[in-house]
């Protein structure tokens, strides 16, 4: 989606390293299975993140191999299938369908449009597969988009209508004892994910006259300690909910994720900006 | 009650976070209704396990964080205080908001109140930013402190244990990579 729940790879250990991989490439591959190159596109490290995450709480049975691919066409990696990885698979593609949809909707964006209408087939089918979940991305959507358009709305209400979101489709069995906690987790996250593009976006936003919470504080003394202090909130309730979950196998990695790696884009454009 | 909840899992009260997390794990896949079947015996020995290991989470973590509302008290300095800090403790927080926004003046205790009522809303961001701000007006205020800390207190967790792991010093080209993946797709979509 936005590209922050990733790895911090300096941190990881080589079996870390092949497990991520693993799971990205598993999840890749699934993608072009399904939906063809074009759904391949839609892999995100967001659905890679939850696609481990699941398969450490449920452990189903998964498969596992080594084979070449357009991008590495040379040497043979691991890949590690699953059910998960397949629930993951059809999120990616429901997720990657409205959200081009909705570049469309908002800036006439041709690309998206384009791209839209490419996986258009393949979305509707993961739709009829997992349609509880393509329902919750759709109202989500919808709200965000009413939202956007009022005014003196609180800070938190986009963010939360986006974490509501991602909250819904983290469990993927709803009545599960976990459910709960799985869709405390996404909820927290799609929050930290929501601020942080927030705050990458500001200037931008102020430019265009876009919608963005973290304008008005912009505008006052304190708002970099303000945005770090938000951040930091979410990823505590994130870290928090996942805690509640009984994840052993790949536990660190995850944590890697939670604990550091999401830190990633914000600690660049922290360099960024101390270098001007 | 705790003890027992240890007891069920046939853990120490000291083990580990993830000591107890594998201790679940092990008994669940011995009693799992998937591996068992119709078999009521386990089912009930899976509710309790499932009960022991909720309990056990939840009295670690509530020990950890602060409650919000646990000191919030009724006694308000203005009247038309009175009647929001009603509001918030009988858990009615739009009303709240409203009589709050109808209001001209906002004083310290007016952004204490509405970062209550925030909060109480689900919106922590504004809580904590109202919450802030009344801290900054009336600094010696006890009862504004107690919220901004207690609202602060989930990312003091957070901050003071980060498993071992540290701020990431590069973007990691990975990330870049990955990103340049996807657009290489996306263009070859068109061909």
């Amino acid at each position: 989606m936005f590209g922050y729940i990733v790895t911090d790879p300096a941190q990881l250990d080589e079996a870390q390293r092949l497990r991520y991989r693993a799971a990205y490439c598993g999840l890749c591959r699934t993608l072009k299975k399904r939906f063809g190159m074009r759904g391949a596109a839609s892999l995100s490290n967001d659905m890679v993140f939850l696609n481990i995450l699941l398969e450490a709480l449920y452990e189903p049975e998964s498969a596992e191999w080594s084979s070449r691919c357009v991008r590495h066409p040379l040497r043979r990696r691991p890949r590690s299938v699953s059910v998960l990885t397949e629930y993951c698979a059809d999120l990616s593609l429901i997720l990657a369908y409205h959200n081009a949809m909705d570049d469309w909707n908002d800036d006439k964006n041709h690309i998206a449009l384009r791209y839209a209408r490419s996986i258009g087939r393949g979305a509707a089918e993961a739709s009829r597969r997992l349609p509880w979940q393509a329902k919750a991305v759709a109202d989500a959507i919808e709200r965000i988009n009413v939202l956007e358009r009022q005014a003196d709305i609180p800070l938190d209400a986009v963010a939360d209508a986006f974490g509501k979101m991602l909250g819904e489709v983290f469990p993927p069995y709803p009545d599960d004892h976990w459910a709960p906690a799985l869709r405390e987790t996404g909820e927290a996250l799609g929050k930290f994910i929501y601020f942080m593009d927030a705050y990458e976006d500001a200037d931008r936003d102020g430019k265009k006259k876009n919608y963005n919470p973290l304008l008005p504080l912009k505008q006052e003394p304190g708002y970099e300690e303000k945005v770090r202090e938000i951040l930091t909130m979410f990823l505590g309730d994130a870290a928090a909910a996942f805690e509640k979950l009984p994840v052993v196998r790949d536990a660190a990695l995850l944590r890697n994720v939670l604990y550091a790696g999401v830190w990633s884009r914000y600690m660049m454009l922290q360099r960024k900006q101390d270098d001007r | 009650m705790i003890d027992n909840a240890y007891r069920t899992l046939g853990v120490s009260p000291a083990a580990t976070d993830d000591e107890i997390k594998t201790a679940y794990r092990k008994l669940a896949k011995r009693y799992h209704p998937d591996a068992n079947p119709g078999d009521e015996a386990a089912a009930k020995k899976m509710a309790e396990i499932n009960a022991a290991y909720d309990e056990i989470i939840a009295f670690r973590q509530g020990k950890a964080q602060a409650d919000p509302f646990s000191g919030f008290s009724g006694g308000g300095s203005r009247g038309e205080y009175t009647a929001v800090r009603n509001f918030i403790m009988n858990r009615h927080f739009l009303d709240a908001m409203n009589v709050l926004s109808r209001m001209e003046t906002k004083d310290a205790e007016w952004y204490f109140l509405a970062g209550y009522a925030q909060y109480g809303l689900g919106n922590r961001a504004q809580a904590l930013e109202y919450a802030g701000r009344a801290v900054q007006m009336d600094p010696n205020n006890a009862e504004y402190r107690g919220l901004l800390n207690a609202l602060r207190s989930g990312g003091r967790v957070y901050a003071d244990n980060t498993r071992g792991y540290t701020m990431p010093q590069t973007d990691g080209g990975w990330c870049c990579r990955m990103i340049a993946l996807n657009l290489f797709f996306n263009l070859c979509c068109g061909c």
